[in-house]
Order: structure tokens, then C-alpha cells, then sequence
């Protein structure tokens, strides 16, 4: 079987991270990587004008060329071209996601959802964020946020795989499978 | 209205009384694709093997393969409510089917829920569908019989309680019919029977239902149902979870009676989840763990040591085959895996031999030690008889060129041929049996025409049921045959009495 997008994203981000924390270079390089995730983000036909056959290796080469200039870190030059080389130049933005994950977990870092009935506040974000790190024993929170008036009150977090699920919503639906039973 | 809102309220409040205000955690995953009765989802990190999911839309699933980015889930209900990017959640628990006293009576689907119409099972107790079969100190060798009623079973093959007896044959032979006469013949025999139909037409399950209360058997009766028209990991899971059932039942010491109708099926639906499950495949495109799926289904069935309470699980495995070919797969999986098996023979059911026994490619592996002693006299030598038959069969057509011997053998094979039919739901008592046996192989049915010997049968048990129910009750209670003079005595003054019909040729 073929290896999937997520294979190769975890088996080239570990070898990047690994590289580069041998060298002290994980913060600068995650800057330029994240610069290079906007730049992917915001024009999505380019990983496919280089990854496909419509364009040949001379053109896709020029239009690589100034991606590569625009970094410093000889890492992620590097990164870049042998992901050309290797026909898996598409994979690059699953690459950078993996990459961010893994320096997410090294660094204790958590992102996680909250869903309010209403807007948070900054001072309640901050609080939420704050005492949710404490529960999962996280060093940072990055706290994203969103609204859903359904849930009636009550905040739904949602890290990774694992929701926290303290809505009015979930408390009404058990209250009625009790009162069912 | 005679309920009074405050008894309501004050009802209510008890009930919200045990609510526990907690905040929920879930671990969860995404559904990534869907296929028929199978699902991929990436998350679930921790997930067991085996463990119950519960869907979005609060569909269960199972657990069955644990990779690197996916877990693969067979679905155990209605998959087409599920989407692409629905949440599926941990539950923490195996998956598990109600158990107990209750269950008996009732038809119930392939996770325990009742789909008779009669109301909830009231039992509190649940088991785990999949669970180890006991081990060989927990165990005692077979030495009970277990009584079918089927003359050409108790006979020549005979089934001991906690064997594994395979009952195998084409599509249309009647193997169905022996495991449902079986259940029936174990009317007051303290028997708990459990009859798991796996793919069988509705329309089919129905008419045992219907045979079985016909008979007042389904007092002492679970059926199991996973209909053709149910996702197949239903049909997968339905015979673990009869064992599941049976086992409460041996592990408190009683009988059981288990009949799995039929594991062609069961084996078909497991290749389908396999399959779409991109496991690999292997012979005839079953998956490489098929084997293991039956040898550790049929394992569960047991004869308990007395440290253990003596209970028992006797298994009746139904296997079919295509045009009589023993040797495909999963017939040879299951036969190897078995205590021997029953035959039926389809040329033998369309020449009206029924129940078509094949006595020569039957066998049993463990019966013999569990037959009564009276059955093992009379029946010792009857599959000699049936094979010398069998092989001079064919020189009957040249009838009166043939010796005394030969001519007396033949004469001998076509009556024990007639003695071994049996009409449908029509079991006979042990005690029966021996004394149309003992008839056949003392020679008192030699003389008769064999048009006339199932007469004789249905008049001499009403004889000894009238003038000598002493012998007949003897042979039950002590399973011993009586003295040969008082049996022979007896039979004679019936032989008297019974009139043979007159011969064709005196008639002219």
C-alpha cells in the first residue's frame, strides 16, 4: 500500500524538527515555515501547478526559485527542494501542519475549541484557557473560539481528540434519558 | 385522570435525585469513510480492540482494526445515517448483550433486544458477547447423552451433552428440520435451547417460531435473530452472542442446546466486512482469522467439570455445501473443528430416505461414550449392516440369482433403511428406539414386508405403551436392556396380533 499524506507529513516534520532542534534553529524556522503555510494557503494552485504535469521542470523550477530565496534557514531550503525532487512537493502544507503539531507537543502547547452560546470576553477566555491548562496539565492554551447558540449555555472544549463537554445542551439530553429509563 | 400531578412530580425528583452533575469528557474521533456496514475514523487514539463506539447519531459500532492514522468500526445498526466527518465517541465498554432467566421464551435480535413484540426483557444482567472458552482444567469429558428423538441419530451418531456435533449437507436437505426435532425432543428435559438464526429468511424464522410454540417448546427456548436484511456485522456478532446467552446458563449448571443455523452465513458476512475493511484476503477470499472466528465460537461449547457445576453447552454448528462438496473451505474448516458430523446426503432426501443420514460419511467422535448401554447393544451393529448393504445394493436388481446369505443381508438393509425413516417433528424416546432397533436386529422384522415396518413400528409402541410398560420404563430408568426372554416373549405375543398386509402376488 502507498503511503498516506499523513506518513509522509510525520515522517518528513520529525526529521525536519529533529534536524533543526540539533541546531537551534526550531523558532526561526517555524516563523519562516508558518510564513510559508500563508503563502500556500493563499494561493492553492501553486502546490498543484508544481506538483502536476501541466508546467515542466524548468517553469516549475522558476516558480519554485523565489519561494526558496524568500527563507533563510538552509533547513527549510533544503526541505523544500528535496520535496520537489521527491514528487511529494504537494505534501508540503500537510508537512508544516505535522511540524507545528510537533513542536505544539514539545513545548506543552494545546490548542483547543471552546463552544459558547455566547461571545467570550477576553478576561473569560483568558480564565477558561487558563484553567483548562491546569486540568490537562498544558503549559500554554491556544484558545480558538466559537459560537453556537444550540448548545443553550454552558462551553463544549474541544483538544485534539478529546471533548469536554459541560453544555446545558448534554445536561438536558442525560436529565431526559434518566427520567426515560 | 387518576395520576396526580404532585405523585408525578414527586417521581420525577426521585429520579433526579440520582443525576450526577458531571462534566462529560469524550474521546473522539472523525469519520473519514463509510462504507457497507463499515466505517474508517482517524482519532480515537486509544481505542481498544473490540471496544463499542457510539455514532453522532447513537448508532454502536465496534472496534475491529487498529492502525496508524484510522481505526476500522463495523457498524452494529442503520449505517445510512452516517456521514463523512460525523463524530464517534469512546464508550469505554465492550460490546455486552443482555443475559438471563428472562431471556428464555422470547426472540430477540443479534444484541439482545427483543423483536417478538412481547415488551422489554426484564433482566438486569449483561455479558460480553466475546468471551474465552473455558480451559482444560475447568472442563470433564462427555459422558451424558443428549437425546435428539431421531432414530438415525441417537443410533449411529450418537451426540453426548457439550459435544460439537456438525449437521452438514446441500441447500434443501433437512438440516434445519433435524436441529429444530432436536430442540423439540427436549420437552422436560430441563434443556435451555437456543436456536440462532444467522441469515435465514424472516419468513423461515418465523415458521420455527411458530413450530416451536406449536410443540410448547419455546417454554425453554431463546431464539436469536440476524435476518438477511441486516447489516452484517449483526449477522457476524449473532453467535457470540447465543453462547454468550447459553453460557449463563451452563455456568449455572444447567443444560444447554445450542444451534447455529448456519455459519456458511455467518463466515459470508464476515468475509464482506473483511473485505471492505481491505483486510487481506485469503482462500475463496475469506479472511486469514476465518478459522479462528468458528474454532473459537465452537470452543465456548463445553461439558463443565462437577467443580464448575456439571452445566454442559452442546453445540449444533449447521454448515451447508454446494452440490455435496465437503472439501471447500469452510466445511473442512468447521468439520476439523468439530466432534464429528452429520451428513445428509440429498439423493437419499429426494428417494424419500428422511432424515437423510448418510450412515457411512457420519460420525461422531465423542457420542459413543455417552450412548445408554441398551441403545450401544442394539445399535452396534446396524452401520455394518447399512455399509454390506449399501455395497450389495446394486446386485438386488438381479434378485433371484443371489444366495442365501446375500439375499438375507439385503433383506436386513432394506428394513434397517425403513426403520431409520422418521416423519418431521415426530421425535422418539430413547426407550422406542431400542425396542424398534432390537425388533430390527433380532430379526423379527425380517419376515415382514418392508412396506409394513413403520406399521409395525406405530403398533408396537402403542402395544408396549398398553401391556408392557414396565420394559419400556425399565430401559429408561436403568438405560440397561431387560432380559432378552421377557423382551422376546413380549414381542412375540404382539407379532401374533399384528396382521401384515397382504402380499401383491397372493392377492392374484
Amino acid at each position: 500500500m502507498s503511503l498516506t499524506k499523513l506518513d509522509v507529513a510525520k515522517r518528513y516534520s520529525k526529521a525536519l524538527y529533529e534536524a533543526l532542534a540539533s541546531d537551534n534553529e526550531v523558532d526561526t524556522a517555524k516563523a519562516e515555515l508558518n510564513a510559508l503555510q500563508e503563502v500556500l494557503r493563499a494561493d492553492p494552485e501553486l502546490e498543484i501547478a508544481l506538483s502536476g504535469v501541466a508546467l515542466d521542470g524548468k517553469q516549475k523550477e522558476s516558480l519554485l526559485n523565489p519561494l526558496v530565496a524568500s527563507v533563510s534557514s538552509q533547513y527549510v531550503k533544503n526541505l523544500i527542494n528535496m520535496l520537489f525532487e521527491y514528487h511529494r512537493i504537494n505534501d508540503l502544507g500537510a508537512v508544516i501542519d505535522e511540524f507545528n503539531n510537533l513542536y505544539n507537543e514539545k513545548h506543552g502547547i494545546v490548542k483547543a475549541e471552546a463552544t459558547t452560546a455566547i461571545p467570550l470576553s477576553h478576561t473569560e477566555k483568558d480564565n477558561l484557557a487558563k484553567s483548562f491548562g491546569k486540568r490537562i496539565n498544558a503549559k500554554k492554551v491556544e484558545l480558538s473560539t466559537k459560537n453556537n447558540p444550540d448548545i443553550i449555555g454552558g462551553v463544549i472544549l474541544r483538544s485534539s481528540d478529546v471533548v469536554f463537554d459541560g453544555s446545558i445542551r448534554t445536561k438536558i439530553e442525560q436529565v431526559k434519558r434518566l427520567l426515560l429509563k | 385522570m387518576s395520576i396526580k400531578a404532585e405523585e408525578i412530580s414527586a417521581l420525577i425528583r426521585k429520579q433526579l435525585e440520582g443525576y450526577k452533575d458531571d462534566l462529560t469528557v469524550d474521546e473522539t474521533g472523525i469519520v473519514t469513510y463509510l462504507g457497507d456496514g463499515v466505517a474508517r475514523a482517524y482519532g480515537l487514539d486509544n481505542a481498544l480492540s473490540g471496544e463499542l463506539l457510539e455514532f453522532q447519531n447513537g448508532v454502536y459500532g465496534m472496534v475491529q482494526n487498529l492502525e496508524t492514522n484510522n481505526v476500522g468500526i463495523v457498524i452494529l445498526g442503520d449505517y445510512t445515517g452516517i456521514c463523512e466527518g460525523d463524530t464517534v465517541k469512546r464508550t469505554g465498554r465492550i460490546m455486552e448483550v443482555p443475559v438471563g432467566d428472562a431471556m428464555v421464551g422470547r426472540v430477540v435480535n443479534a444484541l439482545g433486544q427483543p423483536i417478538d413484540g412481547k415488551g422489554d426483557i426484564d433482566t438486569t444482567q449483561t455479558a460480553p458477547i466475546e468471551h474465552k472458552a473455558p480451559g482444560i482444567m475447568q472442563r470433564k469429558s462427555v459422558d451424558q447423552p443428549l437425546q435428539t428423538g431421531i432414530k438415525a441419530i441417537d443410533a449411529l451418531v450418537p451426540i453426548g451433552r457439550g459435544q460439537r456435533e456438525l449437521i452438514i449437507g446441500d441447500r434443501k436437505t433437512g438440516k434445519t428440520s433435524i436441529a429444530i426435532d432436536t430442540i423439540l425432543n427436549q420437552k422436560d428435559q430441563d434443556m435451555i435451547c437456543i436456536y440462532v438464526a444467522i441469515g435465514q429468511k424472516d419468513s423461515t424464522v418465523l415458521q420455527q417460531v411458530d413450530t416451536l410454540n406449536k410443540f410448547g417448546a419455546m417454554d425453554y427456548t431463546i431464539v436469536v435473530s440476524a435476518g438477511p436484511s441486516e447489516p452484517a456485522p449483526l449477522l457476524y456478532v449473532a453467535p457470540y452472542a447465543g453462547a454468550t446467552m447459553g453460557e449463563y446458563f451452563m455456568n449455572k449448571g444447567k443444560s444447554v442446546l445450542i444451534v447455529f443455523d448456519d455459519l456458511t452465513k455467518q463466515a459470508n458476512a464476515y468475509r464482506e466486512l473483511s473485505l471492505i475493511l481491505r483486510r487481506p484476503p485469503g482462500r475463496e477470499a475469506y479472511p486469514g482469522d476465518i478459522f479462528y472466528t468458528h474454532s473459537r465460537l465452537l470452543e465456548r461449547a463445553a461439558k463443565l467439570s462437577d467443580k464448575l457445576g456439571g452445566g454442559s453447552m452442546t453445540a449444533l454448528p449447521i454448515v451447508e455445501t454446494l452440490a455435496g462438496d465437503v472439501s471447500a473451505y469452510i466445511p473442512t474448516n468447521v468439520i476439523s473443528i468439530t466432534d464429528g458430523q452429520i451428513f445428509l446426503n440429498a439423493d437419499m432426501f429426494y428417494a424419500g430416505d428422511r432424515p437423510a443420514v448418510d450412515a457411512g460419511t457420519s460420525v461422531s467422535r465423542v457420542g459413543g461414550d455417552a450412548q445408554i448401554p441398551a441403545m450401544k447393544k442394539v445399535a452396534g451393529t446396524l452401520r455394518i449392516d447399512l455399509a454390506s448393504y449399501h455395497e450389495l445394493e446394486s446386485f438386488a436388481q438381479f434378485g433371484s440369482d443371489l444366495d442365501e446369505a446375500t439375499k438375507s443381508k439385503l433383506d436386513r438393509g432394506a428394513r434397517t433403511v425403513e426403520v431409520l425413516k422418521q416423519k418431521l417433528h415426530d421425535p422418539i424416546p430413547v426407550e422406542k428406539q431400542v425396542l424398534i432397533l432390537y425388533c430390527l436386529t433380532h430379526g423379527y422384522l425380517d419376515k415382514l414386508p418392508v412396506d409394513d415396518v413403520l406399521r409395525y413400528q406405530a403398533e408396537i409402541f402403542s402395544y408396549f405403551d398398553d401391556s408392557h410398560a414396565d420394559l419400556l420404563k425399565q430401559i429408561k430408568d436403568t438405560g440397561k436392556l431387560p432380559e432378552q426372554a421377557d423382551m422376546d416373549k413380549a414381542i412375540e405375543e404382539f407379532a401374533n396380533i399384528f396382521q401384515p398386509s397382504v402380499k401383491d402376488e397372493e392377492a392374484k
